[in-house]
């Protein structure tokens, strides 16, 4: 099967890009390949982790350029690169017309709620738990989705809930910045498992997308045969993570 | 306590909370009326097959003109206090609430089915219709007080469930309704034995809810007698 060609996008510590090189590195995440890291921060994590991983680094900072002319120099690296999949993972600037027209369906980014709730303007995780902890919800949970020019309304591909138990928000009430981490980092497991799944899904053609009358909803054709497989491969990824083979969240501690 | 359901719908969360109670699942709390605004509801027959007392408050007089909001939630009030109610609880009520509120502040809760605050303002099947119209893969449902605004009350119990490819409003409407069916009489249970505190944080009311010592467990334990196997999932 043809290999498709993946570039991360990531501004922060870059924990899912960690998650989704480990998925491909133990054979989990398969008929892909991560071909380069972009980002706005050349002082980020996620900068560290491609070093680490020998993960090419496309840099360039965007604050003061106009979002166009950006965009317009990244589609240029791309393209010589035969990058047909954008991943923004802790991508902490606007995306805009130009890259999302030339990467439309093929641009995927993770969110951590479950949408339509805690969307819209609010960009860092952190600001997303602490909305959610303020709000008393008890579910919440990780939405990986394709990026429309309606940036946090495009079609969701997978979602995950957590729930909040009551330590949480007891944690909440003496010192909310520690719920907000500890909310935080539960959630992020989950992400590290969504978002491989939801790359795998879009690389295996396991992505349709329909027309409903009130915009376009991604559906999934993957099977029980292909939902069990994945689910057994990605238990390696679990245990690799335990065993401290990989670092996975581990990192994060 | 003694309490009321208020239900305009098939009323099969009614039927479950009244099944809880009459078995003592629920402890501590009286079932006295299942209250509608819709005579012919699915509701109202099945409070007659277990022996609940129903009253009926419609939004049209006698000689059919139409009540003022006022006056409908007016007669409301007077039937509950009839009835010594100190809680109520809407399953599949369908009439937005003001007067009654301010009789029984926090006093009232409402089962929504959906992840509140994703899908709040809608009703019934229209929150199952959205949800795959805006292609969710995960919904569930909501407990929450009711305050005066739409579904915005502080959360009391949610509850997530996956929805399927092969999902249609009605198949989505069933597994929501199987959630809701347990978590309501967990719900009034929970609101009964004093488990749950209003906290007020950065100017917004939260519902926090104590499930410790126990509780739970013991919970569970009453759930399982009744439900069976059924109830051995969570």
């Amino acid at each position: 099967m043809k290999s498709t060609g993946i570039a991360v996008m990531a501004s922060r510590r870059g924990s899912n890009f960690r998650s989704v090189l480990d998925h491909v590195k133990l054979g989990v995440l398969r008929d892909c390949e991560v071909l380069a890291l972009v980002t706005n921060r050349a002082e980020c994590g996620a900068v560290k982790v491609a070093r680490e991983y020998g993960v090419p680094v496309i840099h360039r900072p965007v604050e003061g350029l106009a979002l166009k002319e950006w965009e317009e120099w990244l589609v240029d690296e791309l393209s010589g690169l035969g990058v047909e999949l954008l991943v923004l993972a802790g991508w902490d600037w606007m995306v805009g017309w130009t890259l999302i027209s030339r990467f439309r369906w093929r641009m995927m980014a993770i969110h951590p709620s479950l949408h339509p709730s805690f969307t819209g303007t609010l960009m860092r995780a952190e600001e997303v738990h602490r909305a959610v902890l303020e709000h008393g919800v008890k579910v919440t949970g990780c939405t990986v989705y394709y990026v429309d020019f309606n940036v946090d309304a495009g079609p969701i591909i997978a979602q995950r809930a957590v729930e909040i138990d009551r330590e949480i928000y007891e944690i909440f009430l003496r010192d909310p910045d520690a719920a907000v981490f500890e909310l935080e980092r539960r959630v992020l497991r989950e992400e590290h498992l969504l978002l491989p799944k939801a790359i795998q899904l879009h690389v295996d053609g396991k992505v349709r997308l329909l027309e409903t009358g009130r915009g376009t909803i991604a559906v999934s054709l993957a099977d029980e045969e292909w939902e069990e497989e994945w689910a057994r491969r990605q238990s390696e990824y679990v245990s690799a993570t335990q065993l401290g083979r990989v670092r996975g969240d581990t990192a994060w501690r | 306590m003694k309490f009321a359901v208020l239900a305009s719908g098939e009323g099969t969360v009614f039927e479950s909370i009244a099944l809880y109670a009459k078995r003592g699942v629920i402890r501590g709390a009286d079932l006295v009326l299942l209250l509608t605004n819709k005579p012919a509801s699915g509701a109202v027959g099945r409070a007659k097959a277990l022996g609940v007392e129903t009253a009926v408050v419609t939004t049209k007089r006698p000689d059919g003109t139409k009540k003022g909001k006022e006056e409908f939630e007016e007669e409301i009030i007077e039937v509950l206090r009839g009835y010594g109610v100190e809680f109520c609880f809407l399953a599949g009520w369908n009439k937005v609430l003001d007067l009654v509120v301010d009789e029984y502040p926090y006093r009232i809760m409402n089962t929504h089915p959906s992840l509140l605050p994703a899908f709040a303002g809608l009703y019934g099947l229209e929150v199952h219709r959205a949800v795959l119209e805006r292609g969710c893969k995960v919904t569930g449902c909501t407990i929450h007080f009711v305050d005066k605004g739409v579904d915005t009350g502080p959360i009391v119990l949610q509850k997530a469930v996956e929805v399927s490819d092969d999902d249609t409003v009605e198949s989505l409407a069933e597994k929501v309704k199987a959630l809701e069916r347990r978590l309501a009489p967990m719900a009034i249970q929970l609101y009964r034995d004093g488990r749950i505190s209003l906290v007020e944080r950065f100017g917004r009311l939260t519902a926090r809810v104590d499930l410790s010592g126990g509780w739970l467990e013991e919970w569970k334990r009453r759930e399982r007698e009744l439900l069976g196997s059924q109830g051995e999932g969570e």
